[in-house]
């Protein structure tokens, strides 16, 4: 039984990742406990075709995931004064903003190369129109974002 | 405590036998649940007081399975347990018959 098998493997990654949310005195303990029963879940005698065996391990760890979320949230996991704080915040919304503003540097790159496609009678005109679209939406998704985590700072500012 | 379905199983399965301790993959097989059910069930549990775990010494079988943790009722969980199940197999009984319960606060 000392053979790791993949499914196994990959629960454990899975566990590992998954643990690293707790709070650093339950972390290894959970690991530990979640971990130790995956061999008997993979030689369960009950589970007659290994495939099946594999398949209820990698069940087993997706559960895991969810009861860490379960766990993070009961025992409020990051409360404010233990949390590291970082030296800079990364705010919401940061990704979408960065992905709008290159967006709109690839359609501006295109339109100079093809100015007749951004053209009135150009058959692309459509299509660019909702490309244009596209990267307003998300500006406006990375505005929002931006706006809800400055609410959130503000409010855990306000409340020690 | 509000006895969900899932409770009420791990309940079962604990007071079938109070002296037995039940590690998480036995308990996951014997009351049909999920681990993503269990789990936070079994710490909330033991949040109460009413669930205590301790982890068996280093096995001496060839396997080399690492060792695992084991959950039992305390005391008062048996107690508590015991008379949660009751109340809710004596709802199911009277709704089974027809018969009301009485609301809060009414005269009996």
């Amino acid at each position: 039984m000392t053979r790791r098998l993949p499914a196994q493997r990959i629960a454990e990654h899975l566990i590992r990742r998954a643990c690293r949310h707790l709070p650093g005195d339950t972390r290894d303990e959970r690991y530990r406990e979640w971990t130790a029963e995956l061999p008997a879940i993979l030689h369960d005698h009950d589970i007659r075709a290994p495939i099946l065996g594999s398949a209820r391990t990698l069940s087993y760890a997706i559960g895991i995931v969810r009861s860490t979320r379960h766990l993070r949230g009961a025992a409020d996991i990051y409360p404010r004064d233990t949390r590291q704080p970082a030296i800079f915040p990364r705010p919401d919304g940061v990704f979408p903003a960065i992905a709008a503003v290159a967006l709109w540097f690839t359609l501006l790159a295109l339109g100079t190369a093809f100015p007749s496609a951004f053209s009135s009678p150009s058959p692309w005109l459509p299509l660019v129109l909702a490309a244009v679209f596209v990267p307003g939406l998300l500006f406006v998704i990375a505005t929002v974002r931006f706006v809800l985590w400055l609410r959130r700072r503000r409010r855990r500012t306000l409340d020690p | 405590m509000k006895l969900t379905g899932p409770l009420e199983r791990v309940l079962r399965v604990f007071l079938a036998d109070v002296s037995a301790r039940r590690y998480g993959y036995d308990l996951m097989k014997a009351a049909k649940l999920p681990s993503g059910t269990l789990y936070p069930m079994l710490a909330r549990l033991a949040d109460q007081g009413l669930v205590t775990s301790e982890w068996e010494p280093q096995p001496d079988d060839a396997s080399g399975r690492p060792p695992r943790k084991y959950y039992e009722l305390t005391g008062e969980g048996i107690r508590v347990a015991r008379l949660e199940l009751a109340q809710a197999s004596g709802a199911g009984r009277s709704t089974a018959h027809g018969t009301a319960r009485p609301a809060h606060g009414s005269a009996q």
